[in-house]
């Protein structure tokens, strides 16, 4: 009982707050915010205007509402969209650091310090609105890898951003997308090119720290001919009653040969056990496949947010070009989830395999959302989807939304979808082997999804292991 | 009294208006629900996939159907069938063309299968056919619905089934229209306590075919089955809409719906399981595959389920491809033509389907007519 208490404890062990000076414009949204953003990064024109013209775009826009998810909509007026930590902008080396904020980056346990530089991934942290630190730059910059925050990369290879820049998720591609597009205040952007194998893992790791904010990034990440990359992402914010939101984009573009695999552990706040407070996951994020042969995996862990809206896609344009969807996603007291893929086949003998698994627990909705499309041009393609949901409580929710999509006749489709619950007879099996229930669950779920977790990177599929046990902590039905 | 009705659908109104002999019982409230109505298009998520452009342009006339039917199929002037939400549902419910009931009385039990054949003959005739069949407790009967709509007509029509406790209801029904018809086919069925559907839609050819199945399971220990087979050809179009609703525990329900799809044909699949919080120890099964003959035939197939209670096994595929190459070779191998190869493995494909039906006149019926069309090859008899 001892450790049960101690676990049930900690529900939310990124839910505390850094006490950093910051500099926060007021809320609202206007024209003149949005000059007032590109002004204080010291942007160039072009990107301006397209910001001013995606908060056109914007106006023009309705909030989406076909999602199987009921929430208060979010003022967007009452949010500031811009906060960034006062202290120095820039660090000249990480020893540089507020000691406040290298106090955030320990608890958070990312690698910034000299030992786990051993360890081998390169980070970014984001922190509200801004990039706080970049790790290991020198050491990618020989093999002619860019990586950094998307600020910088605008103030030093604008050419590339202004190439790239809404390219997979356009301005007009939905309203989140539209709003991220005009307000986004940082991100990361990274460029491996040709023939460059990236040695080690990229991360990005955003926060929200301040209250009354949300959380608008933009990454970029593009692989250059023959090039790989393994690119992961966590998030975590600080426990509180309002609804924070957060509204992302991310492109990734794969050339020629090009590898692209995308990790993301999502942690944000999921509110409290009644459902208060807790961040809107409102998330655009596709990739391109544009070469023949190029391949862009998504592997993703959801276990935080309040409400959840999030479709990580591949456009599959290159001839024999791979999409990949693993996704695990649990929702735990009143969480909701409307989760999926898009896989739009457009090439000849493109291949997209799509495993996604639902954990319901508490009072949660969790829904699996995809579209699979085979384009008359997309001759022999092949996709593979399951869906499976596993019901932890008579009072969750599993729901599927499979959209197929067929226009040629040499495509082969195949979607199947269960729904069941945990078995008690496996229940029964490790309590007789001296598990108690706590545990007995969190072996059979981590089973489950064992499939996805084998996807992520090794890092990641531990800590991954351990948030999936905390989700579910006292969620037995 | 004035109502302020979307113009889309004003016109479908006031060509409704001749037509008086029959009226529902709800006729005021019908009206009422449709001043939120529009006219059905692609940005409303049922009609996604199905284009109504056609249909709203024709130049329809509302008449009676030419009807053929069993004399225990009783005309009616007054429909008590239930409130539809859809646009075509209301509007066969503010002028049914002709209604009728069947009731079956509780512990009668018919081996004999009732048929009733509605018939279109007439260039842009618009008939909105109306039925109720009831089924006392205990009840078992088979029915036949047979659609023949000729030429460009427009036939919308409506069902609804009710079954008492421990009912039994074999439903055909079969479409036969021209390549230039269109048809709406609105079915609603409530099933009581252990009471049991089988359901089975032959779409035998058609220009555009909508069909919307509600199976709501209300009672302990009901069943319902739904199946459906089409094939549709040239530029036809054929989508079907199926939900279950399991609203309590020990119900159970199966779902099958196959297609082949040729030429620049169009095929619509949207199957919804719902199960309510409190339908613990539920079974719903759900299926649908569908091959592909042409590179021109798109098929969008939607399953889809929505679970809100724990203790339940449900499942849903969807599977859409194309013949086996080497099923083909073998075929060919042993002699059959290019054609005759294909027709023999569309047989087994559909036969799947056809089989559900208990009513093996039907069954015999669908073949043969299914073969005498080049479709697939009749089983030896």
């Amino acid at each position: 009982m001892e450790i049960l208490d101690e676990i049930t404890g900690k529900d939310y062990e990124f839910g505390f707050t850094t006490n950093i000076e910051s500099e926060k414009i007021p809320a609202g949204l206007n024209e003149e915010i949005i000059r007032v953003i590109s002004a204080k990064k010291n942007e160039p024109s072009w990107l301006l205007d397209w910001r001013l013209e995606a908060f056109k775009i914007w106006q023009g826009m309705n909030e989406p509402e076909w999602a199987h998810v009921h929430y208060t909509k979010p003022d967007f007026q009452a949010i500031s969209y811009y906060s960034a930590p006062k202290s120095k902008p820039k660090y000249n080396s990480l020893d540089e650091i507020d000691p406040e904020m290298r106090k955030t980056m320990d608890r958070l346990g990312i690698s910034m310090d000299e030992q786990k530089r051993l360890n081998g991934i390169a980070v970014d942290f984001v922190m509200d609105s801004v990039s706080v630190a970049t790790s290991f730059k020198e050491k990618l910059a020989e093999l002619g890898i860019i990586f950094c925050s998307i600020s910088e990369a605008v103030q030093e290879h604008g050419d590339l951003v202004r190439k790239y820049l809404g390219t997979v998720v356009p301005r007009t591609d939905n309203f989140y997308a539209a709003l991220n597009s005009a307000v986004f205040t940082d991100g990361s952007f990274c460029y491996i090119p040709k023939g460059v194998r990236c040695p080690m893992e990229l991360s990005t790791y955003f926060r929200i720290n301040e209250a009354g904010t949300g959380q608008f990034e933009r990454t970029l990440l593009i692989a250059d001919e023959e090039s790989y990359v393994s690119y992961l992402e966590g998030c975590t914010a600080p426990q509180r009653d309002e609804n924070q939101l957060h509204a992302a984009v991310v492109e990734l573009v794969a050339m020629e040969k090009a590898e692209i695999k995308y990790s993301t552990v999502q942690n944000w706040y999921p509110g409290d056990k009644d459902g208060n407070g807790g961040v809107f996951n409102f998330v655009t994020k596709r990739g391109l496949c544009d070469g023949y042969k190029s391949k862009i995996s998504w592997t993703q862990v959801e276990t935080g947010s309040a409400v959840t809206w999030k479709y990580p896609s591949c456009i599959l344009k290159g001839d024999y070009s791979v999409g990949e969807f693993y996704s695990v996603a649990v929702t735990n007291h009143f969480q909701q989830a409307d989760t999926g893929t898009k896989m739009i086949h457009i090439g000849r003998n493109t291949h997209s395999t799509i495993i996604s698994k639902g954990i319901s627990a508490g009072h949660s909705n969790n829904s699996y959302r995809g579209l699979v499309q085979i384009n008359s041009s997309a001759k022999n393609a092949r996709n593979f989807s399951q869906c499976d949901s596993l019901l932890m409580t008579d009072t969750s929710g599993a729901h599927t939304f499979p959209y197929i999509e067929v226009n040629n006749s040499s495509a082969q489709v195949e979607h199947e979808a269960t729904t069941s619950k945990i078995g008690e007879d496996q229940i029964f099996y490790c309590l007789q082997r001296g598990l108690d229930e706590e545990q007995a669950i969190s072996m059979i779920v981590n089973g489950y999804a064992k499939e996805v977790l084998n996807k992520l990177p090794m890092e990641f599929a531990v800590e991954a292991q351990k948030l999936l046990a905390i989700s579910l902590e006292g969620s037995v039905g | 009294m004035e109502r302020v009705l979307n113009h889309s659908i004003q016109k479908w109104l006031d060509a409704t208006l001749a037509f008086d002999t029959i009226r529902h019982q709800n006729h005021d409230a019908v009206l009422a629900s449709m001043e939120s109505l529009e006219f059905p298009h692609s940005k409303m998520e049922d009609w996604k996939y199905t284009r109504t452009q056609k249909l709203n342009q024709g130049q329809w006339v509302l008449q009676r159907s030419e009807v053929i039917s069993d004399p225990e199929f009783q005309a009616v002037s007054s429909v008590q069938t239930q409130m539809r939400s859809g646009f075509f549902g209301c509007l066969n419910q503010v002028a049914p063309t002709e209604a009728f009931s069947l009731d079956i009385a509780p512990n009668e039990s018919f081996d004999e299968p009732f048929h009733f054949v509605i018939k279109s003959n007439e260039d842009w005739a618009w008939t909105q056919p109306s039925f109720e069949l009831t089924l006392g407790e205990h009840a078992c009967a088979k029915v036949v619905l047979h659609f023949i709509g000729k030429h460009n007509g427009f036939c919308n029509a409506l069902l609804d089934v009710t079954m008492m406790e421990g009912s039994h209801l074999d439903l055909d029904i079969i479409q036969d229209n021209d390549d230039s018809f269109f048809q709406i086919l609105d079915i609603r069925v409530d099933e009581a306590s252990k009471s049991h559907c089988n359901v089975l839609t032959h779409t035998l050819n058609g220009g555009w075919t909508r069909n919307n199945l509600w199976m709501s399971l209300n009672g302990e220990h009901a069943h319902a089955a739904l199946s459906g087979f089409y094939l549709p050809q040239d530029g036809q179009l054929v989508d079907n809409h199926t939900v279950v609703d399991h609203r309590v525990p020990n119900c159970t329900s199966n779902e099958l719906y196959k297609g082949v799809l040729y030429d620049k044909s169009k095929g619509v699949f949207n199957g919804k399981v719902f199960v309510r919080k409190d339908a613990q120890k539920t079974e719903a099964y759900q299926s649908n595959k569908n091959i592909m003959m042409s590179d021109d035939a798109t098929m969008d197939s939607k399953p889809e389920l929505e679970i809100y209670a724990d203790d339940v096994r449900c499942s849903h595929g969807s599977t859409t491809g194309q013949f086996d190459e080497e099923a083909l070779f073998y075929l060919r191998a042993r002699g059959l033509s290019a054609l005759g190869a294909k027709q023999l493995l569309v047989s087994a494909y559909v036969n799947e389907v056809i089989n559900r039906s208990n009513n093996a006149e039907v069954v015999t019926f669908v073949k043969q007519e299914l073969s005498a069309r080049g479709r697939i090859i009749a089983d030896e008899v």
